[in-house]
């Protein structure tokens, strides 16, 4: 339920709806759901070795069209710990594990229905006008369950009585008819069906190495490095539509895409760039020496080769130290933040010294002006020409000119660092304290290394609608912050 | 022994889902939405595609290709920066709603006015958005539209077969009118009476017919003819003019660029002013608002460094009295109709030679007037300027430009008249848009992903070559 007052109040100070100036809002929404299920499951050991556990699930859901609404699905995972069968002095705990799960789920409420929207009213002189409008997605009366088929195998080895750890997982996620938002030509007369896209897959591997190179009785290092890498793809969606729209940015009417298209990388990145010579790949300029747009240009993906973490911690009898680092190797991002700076003459090179030795701002006549090269598309001669510094800033490059924006994501980054102290209980003694630390901890104390240039974090960027990052949008900086933390047990 | 136990307790998890495989019933009131509707009243669909009207004219776009408008403020759009613009609107709006109610015709209720009618305006307004959007970006999906998922790529329809096919559902709709009882509910715009939408119809029709006078002169001479005959407006109470009212809902859009978000940003463009003020134009004192020294001004065209705090104090901003809450945009008009007839009788497409073109523009004339100034008192004065009296020998830059004033604020019709016509002379700065202004808009970008090959298909069929952007003709725009 949701009313308020439009257009202000009749009377100060009076905060009723029935004050409302023009016809005030009014609103209910209800939705109602209901799902019965039955579920088993069972867990099966033999001799602390072979495990098994199994599940199957049935689930019979209202939102589902009334002929076809109810699922089963099931999962079985099984996990040998081998070691327990073989004498090594070399390896104390082997286990090899494997999973296949399938998860089925219903849609939302009513969206197997189809319904009309009510518009806004016409408060006509002759009495009001109700209006209805044919809603912008189309909702799809053959909707069915969708079902995440995943399939996972690993192992968890420790060598030299734990002193060397090594776990790696394999995964592959196939979500069959999953039901998506597919935004459509909007020619269709919708921006988008809702529909059960046939076949998407995710899948990856995940590695991660512990080991304690030494290890005292005064003196220890623990060091972790893991890695992961995520593949996705797309093998079916609807027949008809190969591109799956996962988010966009507008902004002065120029838009840049977020596409994952049937058999082509996830998450690739759409947008206006530069009309470029196809022999020599500079720039064309058109007549008055700018830049030429070319819309829907490929930018690349957004995905990274890989990422993942290194942890070191020192330990030198009541003192600790830790470190983490995070890297990310590969993955684009469009800075929408260093556009704006360049567009509103914020960023350095704006302001720049040209090869006259003026600034880029100077009247052209003055010697000023950005010095610009490429390929004139009139007359195909290469053009070496100075022209308006505000003109190509901000008309120019920092509107039209995504392309010019995008940069990797790779980043080495000193995440956390931390250095303690340990009470322990003979210290403490006959106070009712087991154990106190106190350490000082300095978090993003350092980017170590990064590819994008400085003053854009390519460790923080935002996901916008999608639920991968690919857009640097002025989020709010990372803070480093400096602090002391206290832990006291009882 | 214990596995034996298992099976005792998968017993006890199956019974259940065996009980469970029946119970696949629930209540009916899951199955219907309780917000929203499933069922829908025809009028309440047009009314709601009825609403999109006055976007057409009032559009912070169309406003500047025929240069009816400068900006002080942010001076993009003058410039042309956006190249491409999405017809999503018109397609998932308006005429996704006049769909609904002509692919449910047995539907319809007849206790909201005559099913024919509701199915004649449906089809009215429908040739009318379709005939914006064409004018705007050239071929544009129409056949194969509008079908949802069963068609998820729908083609390009060539811009001449899109007009062949408007026209006749356009002759569909004058000819299945019901008089009798005929008036249909909810309707903003006449107030359900299918006389004037009959006219309605009918001057579009013409119009239309009229776009055709470079490409195919004998087929818009013939269709041109037919919707005259047919009977089009006869006063300026007939326009198609969209009332807006005094509240926020149902808002001029001017009233809130200025007065709601506070933007000084339209001002009356040089060329404008240029083509007014020295001959008194009445309908200057409509059109924009007196400077700060009590006179009337236009300003430059496209500036690349916007001035504001010192430009506004100097020059006409958009009127004050067309951009009240409730201030009404017109779209089809009378005078509109009688410029295109004087045109036709000058071109030998209707009878009568100069003298009835000289009488129609000289109604024309009065009739515009009239229209934005509510007097005709001052418009023999103004008949009389030496520039402004009809001239046989340059009567189609003089009729042309007339009514380029006459349809100002209605940029994307001003900017039609000026493609086909070439009159006034307008031009831009080398350094806007290759220096070139705009004949044709491109198409919204998602198509290139969405809608691939039949988008790609449209780029290579552009009638006179061209890539997608601003600078290439439709088909009717023949060089």
């Amino acid at each position: 339920m949701n009313q308020r007052t439009q257009g202000g109040l009749s009377s100060i100070g009076f905060y009723n709806i029935e004050a409302s100036i023009d016809r005030p809002i009014a609103e209910s929404y209800k939705s109602e759901e209901q799902t019965r299920s039955a579920y088993i499951m069972t867990s099966l050991g033999y001799k602390d070795t072979y495990f098994v556990d199994g599940s199957f699930r049935r689930d019979i859901s209202s939102t589902l069209p009334k002929d076809n609404n109810a699922y089963n699905y099931s999962s079985i995972s099984g996990s040998f710990v081998f070691s327990n069968l073989i004498e090594s002095p070399v390896l104390n705990f082997g286990k090899l594990r494997a999973s296949y799960a399938v998860a089925g789920s219903s849609v939302p409420p009513y969206s197997s229905l189809m319904n009309y929207e009510i518009g806004t009213v016409y408060k006509g002189a002759t009495g009001s006008i109700n209006t209805l409008f044919v809603p912008d997605v189309l909702n799809n009366p053959a909707l069915k369950p969708s079902f995440a088929n995943s399939f996972e195998i690993g192992t968890d080895l420790k060598f030299f009585k734990s002193r060397l750890g090594l776990d790696f997982t394999y995964y592959q996620q196939r979500n069959k008819d999953q039901v998506i938002g597919l935004s459509s030509s909007v020619a269709t007369g919708y921006s988008s069906f809702r529909v059960n896209a046939g076949d998407i897959e995710n899948s990856g591997i995940e590695l991660s190495l512990t080991a304690i190179p030494v290890q005292t009785s005064n003196f220890s290092w623990t060091t972790t490095l893991n890695g992961a890498k995520n593949n996705s793809k797309i093998h079916e969606l609807i027949p008809g539509i190969d591109a799956y729209q996962l988010d966009n940015n507008t902004y002065s009417s120029q838009t840049v895409y977020l596409y994952a298209n049937k058999g082509a990388a996830f998450g690739s990145l759409v947008g206006p760039g530069y009309k470029r010579d196809e022999a020599t790949g500079k720039i064309l300029l058109d007549n008055a020496n700018l830049p030429i747009q070319e819309l829907n240009k490929d930018f690349g993906s957004v995905i990274p080769e890989f990422t993942g973490g290194f942890i070191n911690s020192f330990r030198y009898k009541n003192i600790d130290f830790n470190a983490m680092i995070d890297f990310q190797s590969g993955g684009k991002f469009f800075s929408w933040s260093k556009m704006l700076a360049v567009k509103s003459g914020q960023a350095a090179e704006t302001a720049a010294l040209n090869s006259n030795g003026k600034n880029v701002r100077d009247p052209l006549a003055d010697g000023g002006g950005f010095e610009i090269n490429g390929i004139s598309e009139a007359t195909g001669q290469e053009v070496n020409a100075f022209i308006d510094a505000r003109t190509y800033f901000r008309n120019q490059i920092g509107t039209r000119i995504y392309e010019e924006w995008l940069y990797d994501a790779s980043y080495i980054k000193l995440r956390e660092v931390s250095l303690g102290y340990t009470f322990n209980q003979d210290q403490l003694g006959k106070t009712p304290f087991k154990s106190i630390r106190i350490a000082a901890i300095a978090r993003n104390p350092w980017m170590i290394w990064q590819k994008a240039p400085k003053g854009i974090d390519p460790s923080e960027l935002s996901a916008g609608s999608a639920n991968i990052s690919w857009i640097e949008k002025g989020e709010l900086q990372t803070v480093r912050s400096y602090g002391f933390n206290l832990s006291v047990k009882f | 022994m214990r596995k034996h136990n298992i099976f005792r307790y998968l017993w006890l998890a199956i019974c259940p889902i065996a009980i469970l495989s029946s119970c696949t019933k629930f209540a009916d009131s899951y199955y219907e939405d309780p917000n929203r509707p499933s069922k829908a009243s025809g009028t309440q669909l047009i009314a709601n595609a009825q609403m999109y009207l006055s976007s057409v004219s009032s559009s912070a776009y169309g406003v500047h290709y025929p240069q009816y408008l400068s900006l002080t403020t942010y001076t993009d759009n003058t410039r042309f920066i956006a190249t491409n613009l999405n017809f999503s609107t018109w397609y998932i709006g308006p005429l996704m709603n006049l769909e609904s109610v002509l692919q449910n015709e047995k539907e319809l209720n007849a206790n909201e006015g005559p099913v024919a009618n509701q199915i004649a305006v449906a089809k009215i307004l429908k040739a009318f958005f379709l005939w914006h959007v064409t004018d705007r970006w050239g071929d544009i999906p129409m056949s194969e539209a509008f079908k949802g998922i069963d068609l998820p790529n729908p083609k390009y329809d060539r811009q001449e077969d899109i007009y062949n096919a408007l026209f006749i559902l356009l002759d569909e709709a004058n000819n299945s009118v019901v008089s009798a009882n005929g008036n249909i509910k909810n309707d903003i715009i006449y107030k359900g009476n299918m006389a004037q939408w009959k006219k309605l119809g009918n001057s579009i029709h013409m119009l239309m017919a009229l776009r055709l006078s470079k490409v195919n002169p004998e087929k818009g001479k013939a269709e041109f003819i037919k919707a005259m005959n047919a009977g089009i407006m006869t006063s300026n109470n007939d326009n198609l003019s969209y009332p807006h009212l005094a509240e926020a809902a149902n808002e001029n859009f001017w009233y809130n660029s200025f007065t709601v978000q506070k933007r000084n940003w339209y001002a009356l463009s040089e060329v404008l002013v240029n083509h007014m003020l020295p001959y008194n134009d009445p309908r200057l004192s409509v059109y924009g608002d007196k400077n700060s020294s009590g006179s009337y001004a236009g300003l430059e065209f496209g500036k690349l460094v916007p001035n504001p705090d010192v430009d506004i104090p100097k020059i006409s901003l958009f009127g004050s009295t067309i951009r009240k809450q409730d201030s009404p945009v017109h779209l089809i008009t009378y005078p509109q109709l009688l410029f295109a007839q004087a045109e036709a009788a000058k071109l030998g497409w209707i009878s009568g030679g100069d003298g009835q073109a000289k009488t129609f523009y000289e109604d024309a004339i009065k009739q515009s007037i009239a229209q934005w100034t509510g007097g005709t008192s001052n418009v023999a004065t103004y008949l009389a300027n030496a520039d402004i009296t009809y001239d046989a020998n340059k009567a189609i830059e003089q009729i042309a430009t007339q009514r380029w004033i006459h349809l100002f604020p209605y940029g994307y019709e001003g900017w039609a008249e000026w493609r086909r016509t070439g009159f006034p002379n307008l031009t831009v700065a080398s350094d806007i848009n290759g220096g070139q202004v705009p004949r044709r808009e491109g198409y919204p970008t998602q198509e290139a992903s969405n809608n691939k090959i039949n988008y790609e298909a449209a780029v290579k069929a552009f009638p006179y070559g061209g890539t997608d952007g601003l600078n290439t003709r439709v088909w009717w725009d023949k060089p």
